[in-house]
């Protein structure tokens, strides 16, 4: 029995500084799906194991459980909130008592999403992993379904329009989300909430400590129901197999691209890990979608890849966690659940691409 | 067999570039200049349809935009349609133009591309650039057009060897061919090594690379073979048309080194021809962006697969070459008001088949073909034309 360190996650940025960090597109959420995608296997392939339930220890939001079934593919199990009071995770493990399931946790020390614990106990064995780290970032809250904190926030916004209305993530609030009236920022010398945002991110933000999450898009955009409605594809890479030619289409839409069958399909997972880079660009500053403006203010240029994930499929996912103009045509690469852009009062979630260490330039 | 044949019995287009004119002051030009290139005249009551191809950059007019062709053509009650394939929306307007003269439904239609791309903040004109590529997928990724066929363009290489060098080549020579077009937008010659070093947009294209944002329109007078002559005694035949459709996003495509509807349309075109890929004369290619030029010449079977760069570092597509493409300029150079490019491609068709295309004409131009694309290569049209 052991607590693994995930080194494995955080390599990509071990990297660089040498210290465990974690980019600007991680927060609570996807450390939580990363911790339990690394726990359940999906990494190493392991044997299937099978959970009771997934008990989520955090205070909320009250979907948050549901969010992580649907990343994690675990609709079926019973998943609940627990005391927002994390246990010890080490004592559990040694305690014959203790009930079967798989166990995430929000980190106690901060509140925000400072460390995600995944654990798996009882089955064929226990085990765990933890992912700590994340100094000084905030967690958003992953939920745009009405009632969520953020669903709200956008009520509050949308009052608020026309006063300079920024979202600010108050340390200390254990929900993390306040409405302030702040104005422009320094340097900006106006702010006009029907120009097609994302906003200008002045120097202060670069941080990470304020986002604008009010970001509406004239419509070259992804609506978020559509968005919505093809998450388990976004999140998991699930695609689907065809009864009748056999063939595998990504991403699952309900019919086979092949052989236009609509019945007999079954839902079957991508390796989320392993794929070989196909072709690669690297986009400049400029030759972004508005919607990574932001990223491209902080960050500057970003790679692409086209990866073969499966022999039948092949995905566009950017890369994260590594310096652009890296990647090269042949990397393998793991993939990972990250934050995309700020849409309409929430994050956009989707999976990007981990060049692995060992194949790295 | 179709019951008519269509021939272009006039055209006309804007220069293309930062224009003052709005949209329907280009739109009034295109059209009038097709109307004054008809020999002997065509009264705009003789057209008794029309087909407008654009995107409907900035949202200037997104709907029912073709009522304003018909109020800028004086075509007093006649059906407008507006067609829209992305960069390919004049190539399935000259499409549809074409069936309906062959159909014998129509003897005489009016074709328009126009697009008014300069007039916006450039925030705004990069949103509007991304609207026609995969948004559920390729967009989420963080691509835009230039990042898709940089996508592309890194297959190209890794699979065949394909050198910068070819791509830069490409951006060379449209530039070249462009300075003998007064219609064209960069009339400025460039080196290979400016193109290299340019600044790098989306690895590895570079600004030079690109097409630029262009304002225009163009214009094409469409009747059947057998009235043409009415018009004029040097008509340009329509011996063969062909389109073909792929899937919106690039991950879902068999092929990176190779667009898919461009073969189909070509398949189907030269099906009907009766003449061969060995006869042209010249081509109009779709050079959104240099390597977009390459996989043309392949996908049209002008060049094996990985030989268009040979081809072109041997200056055989220049003008003076055995087979000069965008002798125009082409996307790059003359410029690419999206939804006018597929009708100003045929423009440029119609003047090189009569001999009116001054200090770049080909000589003894007799057969042509032009490949109009929609993004990345959901959509595609070949059309091949033939002098009387
Ligand atoms: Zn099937």
């Amino acid at each position: 029995m052991a607590i693994l360190r995930a080194a494995a996650l955080a390599e990509g940025a071990r990297r660089i500084s040498g210290e465990p960090q974690f980019a600007p597109d991680e927060d609570r959420f996807t450390l939580l799906v990363a911790a339990a995608e690394l726990t359940l296997g999906d990494a190493t392939a392991g044997g299937a194991r099978r959970f009771d339930r997934l008990t989520v220890w955090a205070d909320g939001p009250p979907d948050l459980p549901e969010q992580l079934q649907t990343a994690l593919g675990l609709e079926q199990l019973p998943a609940h909130l627990a005391n927002p009071e994390p246990p010890a995770f080490a004592e559990m493990l040694a305690d014959p008592s203790t009930p079967p399931g798989l166990h995430l946790a929000v980190d106690p020390a901060s509140g925000l999403g400072a460390r995600a614990i995944a654990l798996q106990v009882g089955g064929e064995g226990k085990g765990g992993i933890e992912v700590s780290g994340i100094d000084g970032e905030p967690a958003d809250l992953p939920t745009a379904s009405s009632g969520s904190p953020i669903w709200l926030l956008r009520e509050l916004l949308r009052e608020a329009r026309g006063e300079g209305t920024r979202v600010v993530q108050v340390p200390g609030s254990r929900l993390g989300l306040r409405v302030t009236r702040l104005g422009p920022f320094p340097g900006e010398t106006s702010w006009n909430p029907t120009s097609s945002a994302p906003v200008h991110l002045p120097s202060s933000a670069v941080s990470g400590n304020e986002v604008e999450l009010a970001t509406v898009s004239e419509g070259a955009y992804l609506p978020l129901p559509t968005y919505l409605e093809n998450l388990p594809s976004r999140w998991r890479l699930e695609a689907e197999r065809c009864g009748a030619c056999g063939k595998l289409s990504f991403p699952a839409r309900g019919r086979c691209r092949h052989c236009g069958r609509l019945d007999g399909l079954t839902r079957e997972q991508l390796p989320k890990s392993g794929g070989r880079v196909e072709a690669v660009t690297t986009v400049r500053p400029g030759a972004q979608p508005s919607e990574f403006d932001f990223q491209v203010q902080r960050g500057g240029a970003y790679d692409v890849v086209l990866v073969r994930l499966h022999p039948e499929v092949r995905v566009t996912l950017q890369v994260t966690d590594t310096p652009a103009g890296t990647t090269r045509i042949g990397v393998v690469v793991n993939t990972a659940l990250r934050r995309l852009y700020p849409m309409e009062g929430a994050w956009r979630y989707g999976r990007k691409a981990l060049p692995r260490l060992e194949a790295a330039p | 067999m179709p019951s008519e044949q269509a021939a272009i019995v006039g055209a006309g287009q804007t220069r293309f570039g930062a224009l003052r004119e709005g949209p329907r002051a280009m739109l009034r030009e295109a059209v009038d200049a097709a109307f004054a290139s008809v020999d002997r005249g065509i009264d705009h009551r003789e057209v008794e349809e029309a087909y407008l191809g654009t995107l409907g950059f900035n949202g200037w007019q997104i709907g029912n935009v073709s009522a304003v062709l018909a109020e800028e053509a004086r075509l007093e009650g006649a059906p407008v349609t507006r067609v829209e394939n992305a960069c390919a929306s004049a190539g399935f307007a000259l499409r549809t133009g074409i069936q309906a003269i062959e159909s014998g439904q129509r003897s005489a239609v009016l074709v328009v591309g126009l697009e008014k791309m300069t007039d916006a903040p450039s925030r705004r004109r990069r949103y509007w650039l991304g609207v026609s590529g995969d948004t559920e997928w390729e967009r989420l990724a963080g691509l835009t057009f230039a990042g898709v066929y940089g996508l592309l363009a890194s297959r190209h290489m890794h699979e065949f060897g394909t050198p910068r060098e070819a791509l830069a080549e490409v951006a060379v020579k449209n530039h070249a061919h462009a300075l003998l077009n007064p219609k064209a937008q960069f009339r400025k010659a460039i080196t290979r090594e400016e193109v290299l070093s340019s600044p790098r947009v989306a690895d590895p294209l570079g600004l030079l690379d690109c097409c630029p944002v262009t304002d225009g329109a163009a214009a094409l007078l469409l009747t059947s073979a057998s009235r043409a002559r009415r018009y004029t005694d040097s008509p340009v035949l329509i011996v063969g048309s062909g389109a073909g459709s792929d899937s919106l996003a690039v991950q879902d495509r068999a092929s990176l080194t190779s667009l898919a509807a461009t073969r189909r349309a070509a398949e189907e075109a030269f099906r009907r021809s009766p003449w061969d890929r060995t006869q042209l004369s010249f081509a109009e290619l779709h050079d959104c962006f240099t390597i977009a030029e390459l996989l043309a010449i392949e996908d049209l079977g002008l060049a094996p697969p990985g030989g268009a760069a040979a081809m072109t570092l041997a200056h055989e597509t220049a003008l003076g070459g055995r087979l000069p493409v965008n002798p125009d300029g082409g996307l790059k150079a003359k410029g690419h008001p999206i939804g006018a490019t597929g009708a100003s491609q045929a423009a440029e068709v119609f003047l090189q088949l009569r001999g009116q295309a001054e200090k770049r004409q080909v000589p003894a131009a007799a057969r042509a073909l032009t490949q109009n694309v929609g993004g990345s290569g959901a959509s595609a049209t070949v059309t091949l034309f033939e002098a009387s």
